[in-house]
């Protein structure tokens, strides 16, 4: 027995103390634990019982007998010694019985002690008999609110706490990206609520939430914090083009890769632009179902720059990609959402390419203004969007043109640049 | 990861006394998307044989920088501009250009997205080094470097039929010459141009080889810009100023060459023309019609100006044609100063320019 019991802390890897812990309410409702509290209690019952006994047969002689001879004789057989000539009144006979009891008293206790020392014998045996309780492993994968398995990244040093009634009862382990795991008891199935600090600009979305100790796995959702912006989401884009069943999804990977090559249009060397390393796009695996309201308030719980939605339908020979960029707070001078519409064919490709690109870099204009950015940045930003968009002949192009000149007309105040002679 | 093999082609009549040497890498294309795994191979063959045509003998005068274009022969295809750097620091020539891309299924056609990464040519610390400096006062001088290091071209829409069963240029058939049908034998790896032509080159074998011709297929129908802004760009670093400018007037008249590809191409075309005592201003004025919000621009610009007041006598400068181009950059600095960062030192020095000559 005690070699398993052994072997079993190996493999759980808990001390003894822990270990006794998590058996306890196991332990505590076993037969030997009931043996134990039987003992224990019969012990304890019948020490107090004959311990108080000469006493009790005193008072009995007391009021039987009232002449001072026949209680003399009385006690003599009770405690099976003379009584001290001259004894009189109940106080002093009954201070003389407890005396006289004082050895027997007290080997009475003594020998409950003993029996509850044997009492706690049975019950570590009874601990020792009973298998460790298994823990059982809560999976936590933290998800972006608005978002099917979306998993944001909350880095390494994020802190997660697990609490009960406002206090802290264990610290998960981050194990990477948005994935942590919690080792708890099966017995275990109180409802707690989760804390998280520093979690790469993450917060709960819903820190109210409660989650059971009895789950399996628990998703909680994540909002971003007022960091930079720089995540754009494509919602599934509603194919009916027979011809191209993957249109979509190619259409969605190019847009996918415009996200990373935004930081390469700028000096590598000037690190104020390293932010935009981190623009990405995030595939929501969902359609776009929200109205203006909830969109602007999905585009600041995600920190998304951009929302991208859509459809593909056939028209004649070629397929044709209608998207719908969204940008919220964040439109600026564009319409709200900027349409683009292109015909999916080879010849297109570029320009659906630099169009987007173009939409994202005005975007990451206006949204460096609402952060106040530097000024030189942001011109930067906006320049790049006007040299995108002003080689495309294209509605959407002409849109973004025009709101690149009109916001920087604003940033300077009315006055056009013209080039000396 | 082990050095890269590759396949060299050298500049034909390249002299032995030029130690220095632009490389320009041309790595496998990216087609796992476009479900023909061959596809990569054959786009960047071809790209790296038209590139190899740009390449000639620069002019007596100058730098002498041979040219040399690499081919990546292992199974490593870069994704990314990381990947492609990384490329070609493990290349034993370690060039200074890479060509990378990717070709996608789209539309029922076949398009490649290439991507150009500049490199070099790189200062000892790794930076990238100034490709254009003039002269301030006191000895100091005011530098740029490239316009940008990263380069992204307008997708080619490419004729999959016109590529042959070709999957690196030492499959190339070579022939006595560009009449006959009949190959002598194939390119093999190491090979150098002797001339080239519309159609076909005619190649020396390395090291000891005969010589022959080879025919050069096409990529799409369509001319496309990758090939002249590349080897433009190959030029400057090699100090061909005409040649450079050359291949940048092709970008130019090339009416699918993206805006970004156009403001870069005017502004080499400003460094070839002010180095050859041409106006380089008037490039300048191109590249901001397109993008006026340019640091790049604006810095050009500023260089362009100082460049101009130099080449004037000492006489003239004091006069008013001096007067007027340092009026002129004082103008562009105060409508420009905005695109640069606080404090920022290059603009400090071309403030500093304009304290030293009062207009």
């Amino acid at each position: 027995m005690l070699p398993l019991a052994s072997l079993a802390f190996a493999l759980t890897d808990t001390s003894p103390v822990e270990s006794f812990l998590k058996q306890l309410p196991t332990v505590a409702k076993s037969p030997l634990a009931f043996v134990a509290y039987c003992l224990v209690v019969a012990a304890w019952v019948v020490s107090l019982w004959l311990s108080g006994q000469p006493e009790r047969k005193t008072i009995e002689i007391l009021n039987t007998f009232k002449g001072d001879d026949a209680r003399l004789q009385a006690l003599t057989r009770l405690t099976g010694k003379e009584p001290p000539q001259g004894l009189t009144g109940n106080k002093a006979i009954l201070a003389w019985v407890a005396s006289s009891n004082r050895n027997r008293t007290k080997t009475l206790y003594l020998v409950g002690w003993a029996i509850t020392l044997v009492a706690v014998i049975v019950f570590v045996i009874a601990w020792r008999a009973t298998p460790p309780v298994p823990d059982h492993e809560i999976q936590i994968t933290f998800q972006r609110v608005g978002t099917i398995n979306d998993c944001p990244d909350i880095g390494t040093k994020a802190k997660l706490s697990v609490l009960v009634a406002g206090k802290v009862i264990a610290t998960p382990a981050i194990s990477g990206n948005c994935h942590a795991s919690l080792s708890v008891s099966t017995a275990d199935k109180r409802d707690v609520t989760l804390a998280l600090s520093d979690a790469a600009g993450y917060i709960l979305a819903n820190p109210a939430q409660t989650y059971s100790l009895a789950d399996s796995e628990w998703a909680p959702l994540l909002s971003s914090s007022d960091h930079a912006r720089l995540s754009i989401f494509l919602f599934d884009y509603a194919s009916s083009c027979p011809q191209n069943l993957d249109t979509a999804a190619k259409f969605q990977a190019m847009l996918g890769l415009r996200a990373h090559a935004i930081r390469g249009m700028f000096k590598p060397l000037d690190h104020r632009y390293d932010y935009l390393g981190s623009l990405k796009p995030v595939l929501a695996h969902q359609r776009f179902d929200y109205s203006s309201a909830q969109e602007a308030q999905y585009a600041v719980n995600n920190a998304s720059l951009q929302v991208l939605t859509g459809i593909c339908s056939p028209e004649g020979q070629y397929a044709t990609m209608r998207s719908e960029v969204f940008a919220a707070d964040l439109h600026g001078e564009l319409p709200e959402p900027l349409v683009t519409k292109f015909v999916v064919k080879p010849e297109n490709f570029g320009d659906t390419r630099d169009i987007h690109t173009a939409s994202i870099l005005y975007t990451l204009a206006e949204e460096g203004l609402a952060r106040s950015i530097d000024r030189d940045i942001v011109e930067q930003i906006l320049g790049q969007a006007k040299e995108k968009a002003s080689q495309i002949q294209d509605p959407a192009a002409v849109q973004i043109t025009e709101a690149v000149d009109r916001r920087l007309r604003q940033l300077e105040v009315g006055k056009p640049k013209v080039l000396p002679e | 990861m082990r050095p890269l093999l590759a396949t060299l082609l050298v500049l034909l009549a390249v002299p032995a006394t030029w130690a220095q040497r632009v490389n320009a890498l041309v790595a496998p294309f990216d087609s796992s998307r476009s479900g023909n795994s061959h596809l990569g191979r054959k786009t960047a063959m071809i790209l790296n044989l038209e590139l190899w045509q740009t390449l000639r003998v620069p002019p007596a005068k100058g730098k002498p920088v041979a040219g040399k274009i690499l081919w990546l022969n292992a199974p490593f295809v870069p994704t990314s501009y990381a990947m492609a750097d990384q490329a070609a620091a493990h290349m034993i020539d370690d060039p200074e250009l890479v060509l990378w891309g990717r070709s996608w299924d789209y539309g029922g056609g076949t398009v490649v997205e290439a991507f150009l990464l500049l490199r070099g040519p790189l200062a000892e610390d790794g930076v990238l080094r100034d490709i254009w400096s003039v002269p301030l006062d006191a000895g100091h001088q005011l530098s740029v470097t490239a316009p940008r290091e990263q380069v992204e071209f307008n997708p080619i829409v490419i004729r999959t039929d016109l590529l042959g069963d070709l999957n690196d240029p030492s499959g190339l058939k070579l022939y006595s010459d560009l009449t006959t049908n009949t190959p002598k034998g194939l390119l093999g790896n190491d090979f150098e141009a002797k001339q080239h032509t519309a159609n076909g080159a005619e190649v020396r074998l390395l090291p000891n080889g005969p010589t022959g011709w080879v025919h050069l297929p096409e990529l799409s129908k369509s001319h496309s810009e990758v090939v002249d802004f590349t080897g433009g760009v190959i030029r400057i670093f090699r100090h061909d100023w005409n040649g450079a400018a050359d291949l940048f007037n092709k970008v130019l008249d090339n009416s699918h060459s993206p805006g970004a590809v156009r403001v870069d191409a005017c502004l080499y075309m400003a460094i070839a023309a002010a180095m050859t005592g041409k106006d380089s201003y008037s490039w300048i004025r191109r590249a901001y019609e397109i993008n006026p919000y340019s640091r790049a621009v604006a810095q050009y610009l500023f260089m362009s100006r100082i460049s101009d007041f130099n080449r004037l006598s000492e006489a003239a400068q004091g006069g008013p044609e001096g007067k007027r181009l340092l009026h002129s950059l004082q103008e562009a600095v105060n409508l420009e100063h905005g695109l640069f960062p606080a404090n920022d030192p290059w603009l400090a020095n071309v403030r500093s320019f304009l304290l030293t000559h009062p207009q």
